[in-house]
């Protein structure tokens, strides 16, 4: 509980839920020698579902501005 | 006999699109920190079809399927284009929406004042996608409405919106520091009234 409500104070939640946004989306490793984006490769599937999670996210946010 | 000469404003286009295609690919990357595949894969089946079609047209092979090819390999372009613009602006959308949910809209607002307006870019890109998957027989009009976004000027109001960021994180600081403050004080408050009131009631004898 203290743990977690020292993160809320130093914002600590702001990058877990990125980072938990990220595992969402699977970083791949690709196979052979890519130096680019050190070998992290977005697959067909990764992309829908990251273009689902916008979706949804776009939704949210229209809402946000909508009762501000 | 097809001669290439004959398609020069086919392969003019698909010399631009590919062009733009690669632009935006780099671009998705950056946003994503991820090689975007299915983008790639576009632009291998479009090289792919341009071999064919030089193939076809040396072999003295039909007009026609030389025109179908290129016409084919421009179509990989735009949709080596989609997947990018679809990745890039999926990604922002997400990094909107956690940024708004933890640091709230107010704060949002009040470092970056053009939101709604990176927002509204935003959204304007990802409900032609939407469309794009819906409305199948009409893809070709709407990848074209698509390729009409200049996808590195959004990337830009992005990347302007990002380095706003640590402006955010302060104010989003300060902000839950003073909910903290207003909290303990509050208690403090609550406590000392109750016992003035127990201390009211239940004087102590002398």
């Amino acid at each position: 509980m203290f743990k977690k409500f020292f993160g809320w104070l130093s914002l600590a939640d702001l990058d877990a839920a990125r980072d938990e946004a990220s595992v969402q989306i699977a970083a791949r490793y690709a196979r052979g020698n890519i130096f680019i984006q050190e070998g992290r490769v977005m697959h067909k599937d990764d992309l829908a579902r990251l273009s689902a999670a916008a979706d949804q996210a776009m939704g949210r946010l229209r809402d946000a501005l909508r009762h501000q | 006999m097809p001669n290439l000469d004959d398609f020069r404003s086919l392969l003019d286009c698909i010399h631009k699109e590919w062009n733009r295609a690669e632009g935006d690919i780099k671009q998705a990357e950056q946003v994503c920190s991820k090689v975007i595949e299915p983008a790639i894969n576009e632009l291998r089946y479009a090289g792919r079809r341009l071999i064919d079609a030089i193939g076809s047209a040396n072999a003295e092979g039909d007009h026609r399927h030389v025109e179908s090819l290129l016409t084919d390999a421009l179509f990989d372009c735009h949709r080596a284009r989609h997947d990018a613009v679809d990745a890039a602006t999926s990604k922002i959308a997400l990094d909107l929406d956690i940024l708004r949910d933890k640091l709230g809209i107010d704060v949002v607002l009040q470092a970056f004042p053009s939101f709604p307006v990176l927002m509204g870019e935003v959204d304007s890109v990802r409900e032609k996608i939407v469309a794009s998957r819906k409305i199948r027989e009409n893809r070709e009009n709407i990848y074209t409405g698509i390729e009409a976004v200049d996808f590195p000027a959004l990337v830009s109001s992005y990347n302007r919106f990002k380095a706003s960021e640590p402006i955010m994180r302060e104010l989003a600081k300060k902000r839950r520091w003073e909910r903290v403050w207003t909290l303990a004080f509050g208690i403090i408050g609550i406590v000392g009234t109750i016992f003035t009131v127990v201390g009211w009631l239940f004087p102590r004898s002398p």
